[in-house]
């Protein structure tokens, strides 16, 4: 149930940072996934594939790491509500409408995965190819 | 005189931040936090325009000893879901509070080994305050409104750290007095996710209150919270209004595991309504909305994922199948019999282990015996 993250990088049109999650993604291990998107784009990664081809779970907070990684690599930090609600408030409006840009690509997703994303309707935010190949390419 | 207690480790600054969404909101009740002898804190100073209205306050607890206090003045309308997420408030500052006791001063200190010695007085240790601590919210969730004909049930154990999930089962207050059912999951734990579910839970009651169906409630909702805050946690839910007369429910959810209809014949349980998209990351949602008919003996039942995510020592998960199976195994039963069974394989399953998630189930059921027609009339 733990999850492994593996960081690597590809060169496709442009350069492209390969974060690996093999495992769970749940209440323990999504603060974590967070921190390693919050490096990846500190490091200058601006272009990220998640590679969730061996990801078998994701809970509910999972979503929020996976949410919160969009914003990440829009270089919106999300706000930690220490910060207050105005900190909250004043970040721009990330609500995403019909035209998501956004600079993830997932490969390899799960029909387990599939099924969560459909059904919160985050899947709209997440373009998904099949494998890793064809979600750098997509750069 | 009592002795004066200084509120420790709460900074004002932090809980005037912590306060915001209710302190600058239009028609919001006022509220602050005071020290026990009533001292303000945090929040506004005058409450000199609330005059006669009502006042509601939660302690703020650390160890077992009040602290400080959470107090509503003003408070309208939905006052059992403003009570809650006041409740919810002083959970969280009270999980700050402990925090911040790496700061402790001396004089502090003293206080906390009083009532360390109190509740060794009281024959309690630390551990069991704690638990009371995250407890104190499903109490309050656990006053359900009598609805003839029908039986309303439900569980709630709350996770290691605190999480966010609520429920409430209300009269509404319109023609009929139907019965109101929200369940909700805010997403992620900790501070964050305790004061989203304590910004959120009026909110919920209120738009499911004043719209004219659960779809429309969600909506409500969602505006919102994409409106008054920019965070980065979810909330999914599901809304429900069931007519008593008829046993007519409308269903709509949020990002949300589907209600289960458990036929009192011995029929295919099946899911009720789609999942809709979740609550505070889209600009506009258009949830689906279903409506079914309960008849005699059937029961809607509704959960959150932290019975379907529960974990048992090998890793694997309680899952859906396991859920079917245990309701199954009590169909035909009571709405209580139905959680019972639930809760008691998903305990089974986690073996010792506390829930990583909260878990909570509501079931409501449809008494066999029809009552004469009058007997759903509110009194």
């Amino acid at each position: 149930m733990a999850l492994h993250t593996t960081v690597e990088h590809a060169d496709g049109r442009v350069p492209v940072v390969v974060l690996t999650l093999a495992g769970e993604l749940d209440a323990s291990s999504y603060e974590g996934v967070i921190a390693t998107v919050r490096d990846i784009y500190a490091n200058g990664g601006r272009h990220l594939v998640m590679d969730i081809s061996e990801l078998t779970f994701i809970a509910s907070s999972g979503l929020v790491a996976l949410h919160s990684s969009l914003r990440l690599m829009r270089g919106e930090d999300p706000p930690d509500p220490e910060y207050g609600w105005a900190a909250m408030r004043a970040v721009s409006n990330e609500v995403s409408d019909a035209t998501p840009q956004t600079n993830i690509r997932l490969s390899g997703t799960q029909s387990a995965i599939q099924k969560v994303l459909d059904r919160t309707g985050l899947a709209a935010l997440f373009p998904s190819y099949p494998d890793r190949a064809a979600a750098i390419a997509a750069f | 005189m009592p002795e004066p207690v200084e509120a420790p480790f709460l900074d004002p600054t932090r809980l005037e931040r912590i306060l915001e969404p209710w302190t600058s909101g239009r028609s919001q009740p006022t509220v602050t936090v005071e020290d026990p002898g009533g001292m303000i804190i945090a929040g506004p100073a005058a409450r000199d325009g609330a005059v006669g209205s009502r006042r509601m306050q939660a302690d703020i607890l650390l160890d077992g000893a009040a602290v400080a206090r959470i107090v509503a003045t003003g408070g309208h309308e939905a006052d059992a879901s403003l009570r809650a997420s006041i409740e919810a408030l002083a959970i969280a500052i009270g999980e700050l509070a402990a925090e911040g006791r790496a700061r402790r001063s001396t004089a502090q200190a003293l206080h906390e080994l009083r009532s360390e010695m109190a509740a060794m007085t009281l024959g309690i240790d630390a551990t069991e305050l704690a638990k009371g601590r995250r407890q104190q919210r499903s109490i309050l969730s656990l006053v359900a409104p009598e609805v003839p004909g029908y039986d309303l049930a439900s569980h709630y154990a709350a996770a290691r750290e605190i999480g966010g999930d609520f429920f409430e089962l209300f009269r509404l207050r319109r023609r009929g007095h139907p019965l109101g059912i929200v369940i909700a999951d805010v997403t992620g734990k900790g501070l964050d996710a305790a004061l989203l579910m304590a910004f959120s839970r009026p909110v919920m009651h209120t738009a499911l209150d004043a719209a004219s169906g659960p779809a429309e409630a969600l909506q409500r909702t969602n505006a919102v919270l994409v409106d008054d805050r920019r965070g980065t946690l979810f909330i999914t839910a599901v809304c429900a209004i069931l007519h008593p007369t008829d046993g007519r429910v409308r269903v709509a959810g949020a990002g949300h595991e589907p209600p289960l209809l458990v036929p009192g014949d011995g029929g295919p349980i099946v899911e009720v309504g789609g999942a809709g998209v979740l609550l505070g990351a889209f600009a506009t949602i258009g949830p689906p909305e279903v409506e079914v008919t309960l008849e005699p003996g059937d029961i809607l039942f509704f959960y959150t994922d932290g019975v379907t995510d529960a974990v048992d020592p090998s890793g694997a998960r309680f899952g859906d199948e396991r859920l079917r199976q245990a309701l199954a195994a009590a169909q035909g039963g009571s709405a209580h019999d139905l959680v019972a069974a639930v809760s008691t394989a998903v305990q089974a399953f986690q073996v010792e282990a506390e829930p990583a998630d909260d878990v909570t189930i509501v079931a409501v059921g449809r008494h066999r015996r029809v009552r004469a027609a009058g007997a759903s009339r509110r009194s």
